[in-house]
């Protein structure tokens, strides 16, 4: 894998994170006002679609299995919001899915990003386009804990073996 | 992407199948929808759509078609004749 490779593989990983942390926030900000505003629950189908496409992305490039980076069924959402009409999505469903699917899916992503190998670090992400949380800051602390090498491993991500 | 969805005899002949892998991923009640190899399902409590997905994953991984399920709660969702019972519309 050239080193372009891995940068590339690490830039659609932190997209994906962007967006499972957006999702987290939306999240965060209660159900009442997700099942009142179109918007919103529109937004959060859109997030679902960014984050699957990026895993997708970042599997492709690292040419691993999307079951072997533990990505399979976020990438499959994508496929399944991007292709449905609308009517036929549950959105009390997709709800559910940031709620308890979400969290889980960005502390399975974050190891990953040991991927970056020698000389890669957390200063390599792009600047956040929005002002960081702290949910945004613990993830970042995270990321660079994983970077250094400090993260325990969780899954079978071929690079992070 | 374009999917190669069945026919609704194929879905009813792929029934207990479809009936393992529902109970695997915590659907139930699945019923024929409008659309080519549209299954209703009821998704028990604590599921999520990841495991709707997951289902259509088993299913295209043992029988070469992949299902389009949709949520019972989905505005339009149209639930039929259950999956597995006789077309009596048929001709």
């Amino acid at each position: 894998m050239t080193p372009q490779q891995r940068r590339q593989a690490r830039i659609e990983l932190w997209a994906a994170e962007d967006a499972l942390a957006r999702i987290s926030e939306l999240t965060g900000e209660g159900r009442e006002r997700y099942d009142l505003e179109a918007d919103r629950r529109a937004h959060l189908r859109y997030l679902w679609i960014v984050a699957g496409s990026r895993l997708k992305n970042h599997s492709t490039v690292l040419g691993i299995t999307r079951a072997a980076g533990g990505f399979a069924p976020a990438i499959a959402l994508r496929n399944k919001l991007a292709y449905t009409a609308p009517g036929r999505i549950d959105d009390g469903q997709v709800w559910v899915t940031s709620v308890e699917d979400a969290p889980v899916l960005a502390n399975r992503s974050a190891p990953c990003a040991r991927f970056g190998g020698r000389g890669s670090s957390a200063e390599d992400r792009p600047a956040p386009a929005v002002r960081a949380t702290g949910q945004r800051r613990w993830r970042a602390i995270t990321i660079r804990a994983a970077n250094f090498g400090v993260w325990p491993r969780r899954h079978s991500c071929s690079p992070c073996r | 992407m374009v999917l190669e969805r069945p026919e609704a005899r194929e879905v009813d002949a792929a029934h207990q199948l479809l009936a393992h892998f529902a109970a695997k991923h915590g659907l139930s009640d699945l019923r024929h929808g409008d659309g080519p190899g549209e299954i209703i399902v009821d998704v028990d409590e604590g599921r999520t759509y990841f495991d709707v997905v997951s289902f259509e994953d088993d299913v295209q991984g043992s029988v070469g078609w992949r299902p389009d399920v949709v949520p019972s709660g989905a505005p339009d969702a149209n639930p039929g004749r259950p999956v597995g019972t006789a077309d009596t519309n048929a001709a």
